[in-house]
């Protein structure tokens, strides 16, 4: 069933199990979908009309509302009892969205517009250009790529991460891996309570990176002509490096600073009781990758929906 | 609608469907918040409780009215006193979810008036069809109310002035309709 | 051929008959009724058969499991309180009053948010460390190029940084989003509650070890902003537990 639905206030009742419904969207309109349980995967077309695809149970309503300027998808039963519903949209590439879920995964791509996402228990993708992302989840991962602007990543349970992307960056997880990479930003934060924190992009002049872990280490790339002033914190952990420190002055074993070129950028590396790591660009990287490979390729066997093609994106770096 | 059923004398549980020491214990668990008891509670009370729904308002919402019915237990667990079998309080309170949902009402009486699924057309026993629903099936598309008493009366065990009070209804007005029901559903006796 | 005689009134008392409801003297003429009529005698057979076939009904389990929805409601559903519990009475109100507050703090800090404004305030003590410690960050290239020379001593800092870390405010923060999240695990997902117990219980642990180094070095600067920063951490995720306990996640 596809309907043109010039005004924007809609129920489809259904007693089929798919809702397939696509309706004009006006210009500028924010989506929302609060979902309770289900997936939300949303791509762009050049029309500028929302499709809704769901899968759901019988006698499950898929309700759009429009209301100054915010288009509403929800899904609801006659007697308004919560349920599982998985969402494919098709949306104009400008449209900003405001998507939750409490068990499910969030999947976009190629949204420019803003972006918030949000899951409790299941993984959150944002992919393309974005013009600025929040993406979070309790027990899931968390992953942005591709934004232009303002990036908040966050995960409670598992990892979060962030690849090409040159917006302010605002990363952390408790009991996660950070992993930023091909960063083109002039302004990051990335910490972690129980997990690792890898970086590999720019380091800006005048620009700011702050890394902390309380357990785990912290793995910095820094490209050869990076002029940054260093500062390097840890209580019992350790620290080393690729390429010769130019020392100078006094230094406690386990707080100290440096100067790398015109020490234009500051940086703050921290680890209660990790290992910090400075590297040069492409040596570590590929032990990173290895790892991310292998977590991925657990991650689709514990999801039983290996396709295989963990390491199609091998060698995408700039 | 809550207070149409207080007063009445419940029906007790089947004990060989339901173990009522399990229940005590698993009662007290969920009542604390564990899901996982709650779980248990479902599946040993949900073939009653959707057994109840799917006759009493038919099988398009069943399904939604069961699960309102877990949902509002767990919410009012708390309010268990556990001077009756847990299964008892439950199937109250079931039958208070039932008769208290308006929407529900509201998409029968659209059902009615399109005259789709309503029984009451047929004039005795048809002759056999392909289109022929079972029994079971074909008390879930009486008419409302010779449906409700129907299965309070004949399948539940309540007697017409427990159901005439819960219906607010003379018991009059419930014998008639059961009378109603079981004349229409001669129609559906397999053969 | 219609088998019911609609025009007879015994058959509208049938069903009283067949549940033994009749008045005696109205039974027997029922029953005198029955002899001469077959419509009737047959109409009682169905009858009978309907009530038996009713009595002997089977209940099943819905073909579809209902169980998930239900439980993802009741994971977001507020249990009602039994009963009032007086003695608690000016507490409770005062958690009420708070947890929308907490809702809506969260809604606006948000898990996602790494709250800037505290890290920068709990480093600020970093800009001006404590005699013997290092300056590990500079403001400027220029400071930079000099700052490895110890920086002058601030005694102000030095009190700043330690109430960032010794705060009764933050403490009675802790404790009511603490509540709030007791008060309200009947509503979590039991998995995602454990999931939120078990983070508490990583970031209680790296509280507690920054704790130890702070004792042990009390004048490290850094150690104390760590130690800050890593409270801020748990007021964060108490924050994101109450936003998901007030059904807001």
């Amino acid at each position: 069933m596809i309907a043109m639905l010039a005004v924007l206030t809609a129920a489809v009742f259904s007693t089929a199990t798919h809702t397939d419904t696509t309706f004009v969207a006006r210009s500028g309109a924010r989506l929302e979908i609060n979902n309770f349980g289900g997936d939300i995967a949303v791509e762009t077309w050049t029309r500028n009309a929302v499709r809704v695809e769901a899968d759901h149970g019988a006698r499950v309503g898929v309700v759009v509302d429009a209301d100054a300027g915010v288009v509403e998808v929800r899904a609801t039963t006659r007697l308004g009892v919560p349920t599982t519903v998985d969402f494919r949209l098709t949306v104009p590439r400008g449209m900003s969205l405001k998507l939750t879920t409490i068990h499910g995964d969030i999947d976009v791509k190629g949204v420019e517009g803003d972006v918030e996402a949000s899951s409790v228990q299941g993984d959150v993708s944002v992919g393309g250009p974005a013009r600025s992302v929040k993406a979070g989840s309790v027990e899931g991962d968390a992953s942005v790529s591709g934004a232009r602007g303002k990036v908040e990543v966050s995960s409670v349970n598992a990892d979060a991460s962030a690849e090409h992307v040159a917006g302010p960056i605002s990363i952390s997880s408790v009991n996660g891996d950070v992993t930023l990479s091909a960063v083109e930003s002039d302004d990051v934060e990335a910490s972690t309570i129980n997990g690792e924190v890898r970086y590999e992009g720019a380091i800006r002049d005048r620009g700011s990176y702050r890394f902390s872990s309380h357990d785990g280490g912290i793995t910095v790339a820094i490209p050869d002509r990076a002029g940054a002033a260093v500062s390097v914190s840890t209580f019992s952990g350790g620290f080393s490096s690729a390429f010769p420190i130019p020392w100078s002055g006094a230094r406690r074993s386990n707080q100290f600073s440096f100067t790398l070129g015109n020490g234009g950028a500051r940086i703050e590396l921290e680890s209660f009781q990790g290992e910090i790591r400075l590297q040069r660009p492409g040596t570590g990287k590929d032990r990173m990758k290895e790892r991310d490979a292998e977590k991925s390729k657990a991650k689709h066997r514990a999801k039983t929906h290996d396709d295989g093609d963990d390491e199609s994106d091998e060698g995408n770096r700039p | 609608m809550a207070a149409a059923v207080s007063g009445v004398t419940m029906p007790s549980v089947d004990p060989d469907t339901v173990p009522a020491a399990s229940d005590a214990i698993d009662v007290r668990l969920a009542a604390g918040g564990d899901a996982r008891a709650y779980e248990r509670i479902y599946r040993r009370h949900v073939p009653r409780i959707h057994g109840l729904a799917r006759r009493m308002a038919g099988d398009d919402d069943a399904g939604d009215l069961t699960q309102m019915i877990f949902v509002r237990a767990w919410e009012r667990l708390g309010s268990f006193r556990g001077d009756a079998a847990f299964g008892t309080w439950l199937y109250r309170l079931a039958i208070n979810v039932i008769l208290g949902r308006r929407a529900a009402t509201r998409t029968e009486r659209e059902r009615r008036d399109h005259g789709e699924g309503v029984i009451e057309a047929i004039p005795a026993r048809p002759a056999r069809s392909e289109h022929r629903i079972d029994f079971d099936a074909a008390i879930g598309r009486l008419p409302p109310g010779a449906r409700r008493v129907f299965v309070l009366h004949d399948i539940e065990g309540y007697k017409h002035e427990e159901i005439a009070r819960m219906l607010r209804v003379t018991a009059g007005t419930s014998k008639a309709q059961l009378h109603r029901a079981r004349m229409l559903m001669r129609a559906h006796l397999e053969r | 051929m219609t088998i019911t005689p609609a025009h007879d009134p015994w058959t509208d008392r049938l069903s009283e008959y067949v549940d033994g409801e009749m008045r005696p003297v109205d039974r027997e003429a029922l029953e005198h009724h029955l002899a001469g009529c077959p419509a009737c005698s047959v109409a009682l057979a169905e009858l009978r058969s309907v009530v038996a076939r009713a009595h002997a009904l089977e209940d099943r389990a819905p073909a579809d499991d209902l169980w998930p929805g239900i439980a993802t409601a009741i994971a977001a559903t507020p249990r009602r309180a039994p009963v009032a519990r007086p003695p608690a009475d000016w507490w409770r109100r005062r958690l009420d009053l708070t947890l929308p507050q907490l809702a809506a703090a969260a809604l606006v800090v948000a898990a996602l948010s790494a709250g800037t404004m505290w890290i920068a305030l709990a480093r600020s003590p970093l800009r001006a460390p404590a005699p013997g410690a290092t300056a590990p960050v500079a403001s400027s290239p220029a400071a930079a190029s000099q700052q490895t020379a110890p920086a002058p001593a601030s005694p102000t800092a030095v009190t700043a940084a330690t109430a960032d870390v010794v705060n009764p405010r933050y403490d009675r923060a802790v404790a009511e989003l603490e509540q709030a999240l007791a008060d309200g695990r009947g509503r979590l997902d039991p998995r995602t509650l454990q999931v939120l117990e078990q983070n508490l219980r990583t970031i209680d642990r790296a509280i507690g070890e920054a704790r130890r180094a702070v004792a042990a070095d009390p004048a490290n600067a850094w150690l104390r902003s760590h130690l800050a920063t890593t409270m801020k951490r748990k007021v964060d995720l108490l924050r994101t537990a109450a936003m998901l306990t007030a059904g807001r996640g």
